[in-house]
């Protein structure tokens, strides 16, 4: 019974990974914004462009997240905001925080380019 | 021998889907733009802590090795060294300590999905696995209840995480571990998971553990955990609660920054202040002896029927020097100490100050409030890249 309960609990959580690894990628219909950035398939807005965004966008194109919220609520729940380090270090410390913090791969490229640009 | 039989189907079900995953990952992947380069980063520091007839200074190194290889590989590992010099009874032990807190390869196989082999620090609770770096943990004594967290395993674990609904985003972290006796990577046979709910715009997170022994009693561990940063306020609140067969209790914290304090600025603006509550239930005897454990006596059985279901007296089974390993405030090094064998109430102050960015300045003063006394701290700690 036990042995059932543990293989019930192991298939679950492969199965949440799968049935989010199956969902399509999120096209927002967004018109890109003047002069601003569109980065990514998943609608990504940099920090420069936030009110902006949020002004010119109407509520049913609500982009999955900005460069800077993911950035501050990510990273400062744990620890304190970072230092800026040069750029191709601060890939590989996304990597790692990527695993530590289960950032999606959209989370952590946002906050990587909110801490490189 | 019944979790034997589980292990092919486990390891099956992570192999189809690593390879499931994998080409789509390849395909989804676009070009980096930045390439990554290996980083050694971590952190050191002295932590002092003094309580009545004990001081214990220990210096701690803690370097973190990362090298990225690929588009979707990381090789990660950290490694602790510490001393420890004990005052007890006028004279000091010298004491010296290594371990492995991690050393896995961790492969990206989704944007969702992340395999990570060899030896990992356990995803129970937060504070192991994400708060027990001396950086960043705002207060240097570990919470009563960290030992049920158990440090690290070595396995396969499976973790990730997903915008679920707009606004909500889901975490998973699925792992087992294998009995491992080597020194300095000891590990117990065991397989858990965490799942936590993040709500990014009300800064909140609340997630749920469970963790089977595979071993011994092959006990069970549940936990739950909550972190919440306070909206347009620089507080946070954190905590935890964990239970298995070697008690339950648990742990709030609030850290505030006092950046909006109008006079000396230059001071405040650096300052934090903390403070912890915590409480530690230890099983009671009937929770440790089993009924059959009486059959032998016979009629005896009955005299001692007094005692079953009490806690456990402090007087019958604690020694006053026992205490100074609990809960970690004596070995805040080593992240893991032990559990108190008696009921415990805890309180602990404290207030941080960032003297640069990664060199930490931090005091603690703490009371357990079943008469064992006051504990003071003073810790240097500093966060290194190169």
């Amino acid at each position: 019974m036990k042995s059932r309960i543990l293989v019930l609990l192991t298939m679950l959580t492969v199965w949440v990974a799968v049935g989010v690894a199956q969902q399509p990628n999120k096209v927002d219909p967004v018109e890109k914004i003047p002069g601003k950035t569109q980065v990514t398939e998943t609608v990504l807005v940099p920090a420069a462009s936030h009110e902006q965004a949020q002004a010119t966008l109407t509520k049913k194109e609500t982009p999955a997240f900005y460069f800077d919220d993911a950035y501050k609520s990510n990273c400062t729940r744990c620890h304190l905001a970072p230092r800026r380090f040069p750029e191709r270090k601060m890939a590989t410390i996304m990597r790692h925080m990527r695993v530590r913090a289960n950032l999606t791969e959209e989370e952590a490229k946002g906050i990587l380019r909110f801490l490189t640009q | 021998m019944k979790y034997r039989k589980c292990v092919p189907t486990i390891v099956l079900l992570l192999g189809l889907t690593t390879s499931w995953a994998h080409p789509q990952a390849t395909q989804e992947n676009e070009e980096e733009r930045i390439k990554p380069v290996p980083v050694v980063t971590g952190y050191a520091g002295v932590i002092t802590s003094s309580e009545p007839d004990k001081q214990t200074v220990v210096p701690i190194l803690t370097p973190v090795f990362l090298v990225p290889f690929g588009e979707n590989w990381l090789i990660e590992a950290e490694f602790e060294v510490e001393g420890e010099f004990e005052r007890e009874d006028g004279t000091w032990n010298k004491g010296f300590e290594k371990a492995v807190e991690y050393l896995q390869v961790d492969f990206f196989a989704h944007r969702y999905l992340t395999v990570v082999a060899g030896r990992y620090l356990t995803p129970f609770g937060i504070f192991n696995e994400r708060l027990h770096p001396i950086w960043i943990k705002n207060l240097q004594p570990t919470p009563l209840i960290l030992p049920i967290e158990a440090g690290s395993g070595n396995g396969l674990m499976l973790r990730g995480g997903a915008q679920v609904f707009p606004g909500v985003n889901l975490s998973y972290s699925g792992y087992y571990s294998a009995l491992t006796t080597t020194n300095t990577i000891e590990s117990k046979r065991m397989a858990g998971a965490r799942w936590g709910v993040f709500l990014p715009q009300k800064q909140l997170e609340i997630g749920a553990s469970f963790q089977r022994l595979l071993q011994d009693e092959r006990s069970n561990s549940v936990g739950l955990d909550a972190t919440w940063q306070v909206p347009r306020t620089p507080l946070d609140i954190r905590m935890e609660y964990a239970r298995n067969s070697e008690g339950s209790g648990y742990w709030v914290e609030a850290a505030y920054r006092l950046r909006k304090v109008d006079f000396w600025k230059p001071f405040f603006r650096r300052s934090q202040v903390v403070f912890r509550v915590e409480q530690f239930f230890a099983p009671s005897l009937i929770d440790e002896i089993a009924p059959e454990d009486f059959d032998h006596l016979g009629d005896e059985h009955d005299d001692l029927a007094f005692s079953v279901g009490e806690p456990i007296d402090e007087g019958d089974h604690a020694e006053e020097g026992d205490h100074a390993e609990e809960g970690g405030h004596a070995e805040e090094g080593g992240h893991h100490g032990r559990l108190p064998e008696v009921d415990t109430q805890r309180l602990t102050v404290g207030w941080n100050y960032y003297l640069s960015d990664g060199l930490k300045l931090s005091f603690s003063y703490g009371r357990d409030l079943n008469s064992h006394g006051n504990f003071w701290g003073l810790a240097l700690t500093y966060r290194f890249l190169f």
